[in-house]
């Protein structure tokens, strides 16, 4: 016959359950019986013991013999109730839950509001270790079974964004210190010129720079610009020396030049 | 306003603008510049005829006698056909056109082929003409302008949104 106690429930050898109760009623009550009748027997034997000295010690030895097997019999019958009893209430509270709705049972005749108000949250927290409760929970395999690509669609990064403040990160920074870490020397040595100026197409980079350049009109511009001007000064001195020899001339043959605009 | 199409240089060249008469320096200046142009069309005229003969005659191939190209009558002769053609086409040589200065008749007209032809000849074959400009200082005509009714005035100068001035006044 097991054991039907649970082994994770040290106190409950302590603390005897209804069974328990009903299966030592039984052994006590049989237990009275007996000793009932052997204090009957030891009584009548005591008695027949004053009256016939002789057999006192065998009467004696039986009653004793007696007694331990009410003993025995006591814990016998107690252990036996008790087992008989568990296994009766298991298949009775079996067929009762299968009977049962135990959730309707609940939802209908259970106030959980009411429990609930009741219940002292600050004393539970104040009783909890969270310490204990962090240090017992196992972070890589929860990391491991997080779907980290779900999290990062739910995620809007725009508004994370913005809300850094750029402007202070980058005041905290100090590039000036990060440039005269960086050794640039090995970093120039590494690097293949020659590579990078063979990928480089330069003949149309240069026909790009000149196209967008537009160097005719530059030219054109320019250029015009400087005959412009210079043939402005060449008119300009020539028409000064036209007028001072027409002047010098008028003068010498009396004449006045001042009149010599005519209309075409 | 005479001839055809003359119009449609009319009103490039009846701007009513009192022009002045050019002098002596900007003419003769226009007349070196347009000696200039005819000596260089000449020379291109010889490298014409060196290159037309060489494709021609590659094997025996020599290069003609430059004498021949530069000399006084052929010089004469492109000289005309240059001023003739610009004086009548627009009134404008290069020289004059790089002066400021513009030929045209004594009434302000674009000279017509024949004024300008004999204009030509008369400026090529009698050249000191032009030094007339210096004793009338007041029309400053040459002896060609006088015999052939031809003015040469300075250019009006015309710039898009703003009123035709006299040449000088932008300076």
């Amino acid at each position: 016959m097991g054991q039907p106690e649970s082994p994770q429930d040290p106190t409950r050898s302590d603390q005897p359950t209804i069974t328990g109760w009903v299966g030592r009623g039984v052994a006590a009550a049989v237990r009275s019986s007996l000793q009932l009748t052997a204090g009957s027997v030891r009584a009548a034997g005591n008695g027949a013991a004053l009256v016939i000295p002789i057999i006192t010690a065998p009467v004696e030895a039986t009653f004793n013999a007696l007694y331990q097997g009410t003993v025995a019999v006591e814990s016998v019958a107690a252990a036996t109730a008790d087992t008989a009893l568990r296994l009766t209430i298991r298949v009775i509270v079996d067929a009762a839950l299968r009977e049962l709705d135990l959730d309707q049972i609940v939802r209908e005749h259970l106030d959980i509001d009411s429990l609930a108000a009741g219940l002292d949250l600050d004393a539970i927290i104040d009783r909890l270790d969270i310490n204990a409760i962090a240090a017992g929970i196992d972070l890589d395999a929860i990391v491991d079974r997080l779907n980290i690509g779900r999290v990062l669609d739910r995620v809007d990064i725009d508004e994370v964004a913005g809300r850094i403040d750029i402007d202070a990160i980058t005041a905290r920074i100090d590039l000036n210190e990060i440039a005269t870490r960086i050794d640039v020397d090995p970093l120039i040595q590494r690097a293949d010129i020659d590579a990078v100026i063979a990928r480089v197409d330069l003949l149309s980079i240069a026909a790009e720079v000149i196209d967008g350049i537009d160097l005719p009109s530059i030219i054109r511009q320019s250029t015009g610009a400087l005959s412009s001007d210079a043939v402005k000064g060449i008119r300009s001195q020539s028409r000064t020396a036209d007028d001072a020899l027409a002047a010098f001339v008028g003068r010498l043959f009396g004449k006045s030049d001042s009149d010599t605009v005519v209309s075409s | 306003m005479t001839g055809r199409g003359v119009g449609r240089i009319r009103p490039r060249l009846d701007i009513d603008v009192p022009t002045r008469p050019a002098g002596i320096f900007s003419r003769a200046l226009a007349a070196a510049v347009d000696v200039v142009v005819v000596v260089a069309l000449t020379a291109g005229i010889y490298l014409g005829f060196v290159f037309v003969r060489l494709l021609l005659h590659p094997r025996d191939f020599t290069w003609p006698s430059i004498s021949f190209f530069f000399s006084a009558t052929e010089f004469l002769i492109i000289a005309i056909a240059y001023l003739t053609f610009f004086w009548s086409t627009s009134g404008t040589t290069v020289g004059s056109a790089l002066m400021g200065v513009r030929m045209l008749s004594s009434r302000g007209t674009r000279a017509n082929w024949t004024v300008a032809f004999l204009r030509a000849v008369f400026c090529s074959l009698f050249p000191i003409g032009l030094f007339w400009v210096v004793f009338d200082p007041r029309k400053r005509r040459s002896i060609q302008d006088i015999v052939l009714r031809t003015a040469v005035s300075y250019q009006p100068v015309v710039r898009p949104g703003h009123a035709p001035i006299l040449p000088g006044d932008d300076d």
